[in-house]
């Protein structure tokens, strides 16, 4: 899984080469394209779920202050 | 604490050297690069609940601040209190001095909050010229625990802002304070993480992050009781989990404009760690502006978990590991998300309405299914709703 996820992560930097230029942004400026826009938000629901399911990283969202289970 | 694990047997110490060399190619990379603003000043105010058909119901207002105090630094502050009746649960163990919810007294089986938990957090975004390195504390504490958390988070834009690399650190710290056993049961969790993100096309960014976090010290929840049957009668016993925990999650997400102001999200992420327990989880959101700035978004999420190894139906009293924790057990579950977000509130004349002011309500319905029935509510079935309203205001 992590050979997987290496590779997909040189190929999103390689992409780079076909780079959007900044009058291109404005569709991507859009407050609908940002992931996690609420920060706060975000870390309250990946709080939520980190107590419910085994799982838990990668969200992109940062939660804390309480290290249950 | 990541160090000290064998090569071989840590895969991420081994793919940090390909990191650090991607991260070291990237870097070099010149005159690609464009400063990234720090948050703008901001306060937010929400109020969250939570709620589920095992009894338990957590009520968290929660209050932030951000400060620009130049073009290239912000501050923030934060504060949430947590009012959880999730004690409720009475154990028949004097269960004193762990990092979960537990009763100010014996029993609890009341309506009213057991525990309030008390979160205080800061931190600075600065810009180092085009770089961005955010820094934050976070202290947490209840009347038996504390729990210190402080995350590092460096930030590199390249490629004309077109892919922002993002390295990430988190170590959480808690510490116990028993007021009746004697026992020495902190935990600490250290988390790193790597993140990518690209513009792909005018209307297509894409996101991957891989997270490496070790959890060692007290990690079973001794609010549990581990009942265990005997020729004659049942022995209840406290769970005993292994005291070290290496958990990874590799994720990758795309987030595609379509039609004129509207927006499709999807991710997957693959989760593994060294209890055994392998998880799938997919997710989507569908965003669109409804009229002027009002946004709704619709999103669901499902998520497929294996068992940890030691986790069993039953356990006899010789076995050296025992737990009846549902997060460990195989499972799937399903969360639906309702968002809103709208400058002015509708029907309400009174309440303020400009540019700056957003208002934001959020409501989740979530759904899990546990192979075995839960320890205490003897239901396989969880349900539990939570909710969000809060205002943002940029000032």
């Amino acid at each position: 899984m992590l050979k997987v996820f290496v590779l997909l992560a040189l190929a999103i930097l390689f992409s780079s080469c076909a780079a959007v230029k900044p009058w291109e942004r404005e569709k991507l400026a859009d407050p609908i394209m940002i992931f996690n826009e609420n920060p706060i938000d975000a870390g309250i629901q990946e709080h939520f779920i980190e107590h419910r399911e085994g799982a838990a990283g990668a969200t992109g969202a940062q939660s804390g202050g309480c290290g249950c289970g | 604490m990541l160090r000290e694990q064998p090569a071989r047997k840590v895969g991420a110490v081994v793919v940090d050297k390909n990191w650090f060399f991607t991260l070291l190619f990237v870097l070099c990379l010149p005159g690609l690069i464009i400063a990234q603003d720090v948050p703008q000043n901001e306060i937010q105010a929400n109020m969250s609940g939570y709620a589920d058909n095992f009894g338990v119901v957590v009520l968290y207002p929660n209050f932030s601040i951000t400060r620009k105090v130049s073009d290239g630094t912000s501050f923030n502050g934060r504060f949430l209190v947590d009012a959880v009746s999730a004690a409720s649960t009475k154990s028949r163990f004097e269960v004193d001095g762990v990092t979960s919810a537990t009763s100010r007294e014996n029993g609890g089986a009341d309506n009213t909050p057991d525990d309030l938990r008390f979160q205080f957090g800061g931190g600075v975004n600065h810009n180092f010229g085009d770089r961005t390195a955010v820094l934050n504390l976070l202290y947490s504490t209840e009347h038996d625990y504390t729990s210190t958390t402080i995350t590092g988070n460096f930030i590199q834009p390249l490629a004309q802002n077109n892919t922002i690399v993002q390295v990430g650190f988190v170590r959480s710290m808690d510490k116990v304070f028993p007021q009746t056993r004697f026992w020495k049961r902190d935990l600490n969790v250290t988390t790193a993480t790597f993140q990518i993100t690209q513009n792909l096309t005018p209307r297509t960014v894409v996101q991957a992050i891989y997270s490496h976090t070790k959890n060692s010290g007290h990690l079973s929840d001794n609010y549990q009781v581990v009942t265990v049957p005997t020729t004659t009668d049942v022995v209840y016993m406290e769970p005993i989990h292994p005291n070290s925990r290496i958990r990874r999650a590799a994720a990758t997400r795309l987030n595609y404009h379509i039609f004129t102001r509207s927006s499709v999200q999807l991710g997957y992420r693959y989760y593994w760690d060294d209890w055994e327990v392998k998880g799938h989880t997919i997710s989507t959101l569908f965003q669109t502006y409804i009229r002027d700035e009002s946004i709704i978004g619709v999103g669901i999420r499902t998520h497929q978990q294996s068992k940890a190894e030691f986790f069993k139906k039953s356990y006899t009293i010789d076995d050296e590991l025992r737990t009846v924790d549902p997060k460990l057990d195989g499972a799937s579950a399903v969360d639906l998300q309702l968002k809103l977000s709208f400058p002015k509130f509708p029907f309400v004349k009174w309440l303020p309405a400009n540019e700056n002011l957003k208002y934001q309500f959020a409501l989740n319905w979530y759904r899990r299914e546990t192979d075995s029935a839960d320890w205490h509510s003897r239901l396989k079935t969880l349900y539990a709703y939570n909710f969000n309203f809060g205002v943002r205001y940029h000032y």
